[in-house]
């Protein structure tokens, strides 16, 4: 009796041996994440690697992307009476000489323009994404970034965050939300979007058995004023090797 | 005594063991099944109502492909041996339709054998993407209008790799795809919102891939069908009553070659497609060259998500 009460002790003596072993480096690894430590940057947190410079491949809405479609053109986009009457008074030449050639180039319009994009840490928790198509820049803010409440700008005020594809994931999507932004144009020939729009984008990489690598944007822009549902539209990118065909030109208002 | 407390270590060293392991776990996979409502606020026109005939802006099409669309009519479809020939696989990038993605279980074991991806409720084959590790058939397997697809996860990523696919199109005005065509499917999910981006290689037709995006909405009250009638063949033409004809034009014969270049004041260059005006350095030769028309006559309006006329707007479709 008693040798087989010293037989069970020693079985389950192994048992917590062997699970303390193994709970053991996960429960430290998860405290790592989280717990005691300081929360991790955005750079530090990020399950894929965004750097490194990107085109966009125009293969969809080409007529109303790559060139500045007719007036009174809003094919696709779910836009209000109050919008059309914007857009029907759209005047390149008045947008020009009133120094507002960049309309169209704030980031609902920037995102699905012919560009292409450099992607690059600022700071720890800064992404920064340059386009040179209208030489613009975006700041992508993660943590705990506070508006400073300046005035609205073209590309407005962006905070994001990591959706990792599971606890622990070294995988996942970047989410962006942006606000802050000032008036401009969707689409180059004035169908417009007002102060109050926002504009949510999730970034997924997608990798392909060649080697490739792309970059799926989706952008759901969202505006009371103008917009009579939101705005879903997915747009994508390829991976450059470097930045030889990097070529900043001017916001321009006609082409 | 001694023997108890043990026990509630190793009971506890084992919850906290199997709790660090259900993170890693649920990162595999997630689920896309259910009715998708496709939101089409992008190529609205291509998808509904057709593309402009010689429209092939954006296509990274090769000489020989750009030969073939210019030789097709859409009277083709007539035919009872090609009435199929707009509908083959990766119709799915391009077609207009809400969709129904199901998983298919196996019986007995539970696992995911397939993610089915339905037709759409018009012509398009159901899509099986297979989970289970089936290797794909021999090259010399008959080619399917729903092809042969394997898939795996990349995060919460599903990427389907598609062989066996049948000669089709790339566009709805007869941008061929010949059979030697792979697709890989990438379906991504945030919320409520499904992307699916199809990146389509042909060696025959396409000098680079295509690249093309959809995305859906969840729609509880969807009611997409899991599959539907094949693709059938009806008669438009008299002609066809001729025995031996064929729809189609000779070279340089095309009515409509210039037509859409010139309607909305493009160089042919551009209009007709082509791996170089997909990027934004193929602007430069139009810098000079174009100027936007001065006002929209023709499907001006129209988005995904109800109907742009009764809510307000004064638009210009279909030409009025």
């Amino acid at each position: 009796m008693h040798h087989r009460a010293s037989r069970s002790q020693a079985v389950v003596k192994s048992a917590a041996m062997i699970a303390v072993l193994f709970a053991l480096p996960l429960a430290l690894h998860a405290q790592g994440r989280g717990g005691a430590q300081p929360p991790a940057t955005g750079k530090a947190a990020a399950p894929v690697d965004l750097t490194g410079y990107w085109v966009a491949e125009i293969t969809e809405d080409w007529r109303w992307r790559m060139v500045t479609p007719a007036k009174g053109d809003y094919m696709s986009v779910p836009i209000t009476a109050a919008a059309q009457k914007v857009a029907d008074a759209w005047d390149p030449a008045k947008d020009e000489a009133a120094g507002e050639q960049c309309k169209s180039y704030g980031a609902p319009g920037l995102m699905r323009a012919p560009t292409r994009l450099n992607v690059s840490w600022l700071d720890d928790n800064t992404l920064k994404v340059e386009a040179d198509h209208g030489m613009q820049t975006r700041l992508l803010h993660f943590g705990n970034w506070k508006s400073t409440g300046a005035a609205p700008t073209w590309q407005g005020e962006s905070v994001a965050r990591w959706e990792l594809a599971g606890r622990g994931a070294r995988s996942g999507a970047l989410v962006i939300n942006t606000s802050r932004l000032r008036p401009g144009y969707l689409r180059k020939n004035g169908v417009p979007y007002g102060g109050d729009a926002t504009m949510t984008e999730y970034w997924d990489v997608m990798k392909e058995p060649t080697g490739e690598q792309r970059l799926l944007l989706l952008l759901v822009v969202d505006d009371p004023q103008y917009l009579q549902t939101p705005w879903t539209v997915p747009v994508h990118f390829k991976k450059e090797r470097d930045g030889a065909k990097w070529d900043p030109q001017p916001c321009s208002a006609k082409f | 005594m001694r023997c108890s407390k043990l026990a509630i270590i190793a009971s506890a060293a084992l919850f906290v063991f199997l709790m660090s392991m259900t993170g890693p776990a649920s990162a595999q996979g997630i689920d896309f099944s259910g009715q998708w409502t496709a939101i089409n606020q992008q190529d609205n026109m291509a998808r509904g109502p057709g593309p402009d005939l010689a429209d092939y802006t954006g296509l990274p099409i090769n000489d020989e492909a750009r030969a073939i669309a210019l030789n097709y009519s859409s009277a083709i479809l007539s035919m009872t041996e090609r009435g199929c020939l707009d509908y083959t696989e990766d119709y799915l990038s391009f077609a207009p339709h809400n969709i129904m993605i199901s998983r298919v279980d196996d019986p007995v074991t539970g696992d995911v054998l397939a993610w089915k991806i339905s037709a759409g409720g018009s012509d398009r084959a159901p899509i099986p993407i297979w989970m289970d590790g089936r290797p794909h058939p021999s090259a010399l397997e008959p080619h399917t209008f729903s092809g042969f697809t394997t898939g795996e996860w990349e995060g919460s990523m599903l990427t389907g790799h598609m062989t066996h696919m049948k000669r089709g199109i790339v566009r709805r005005n007869g941008a061929p795809l010949s059979d030697q065509a792979t697709m890989t499917l990438h379906l991504v999910r945030h919320g409520d919102l499904l992307t699916i981006v199809t990146i389509t290689s042909d060696p025959i037709y396409l000098d680079e891939p295509m690249v093309l995006t959809g995305s859906y909405r969840l729609n509880p009250r969807g009611n997409a069908a899991a599959t539907n009638p094949t693709c059938f063949p009806f008669t438009e033409l008299p002609s066809l009553d001729e025995p031996g004809t064929v729809p189609h034009f000779l070279p340089g014969t095309n009515p409509y070659a210039q037509t859409f270049a010139k309607m909305y004041n493009l160089p042919l260059e551009a209009a007709h497609g082509g791996a170089q005006t997909m990027y934004p350095e193929f602007r430069k030769k139009l810098k000079d060259t174009y100027t936007s028309p001065t006002a929209c006559t023709r499907y001006c309006c129209g988005w995904g998500g109800g109907n742009p006329v009764a809510s307000g707007l004064k638009c210009v479709q279909a030409g009025r």
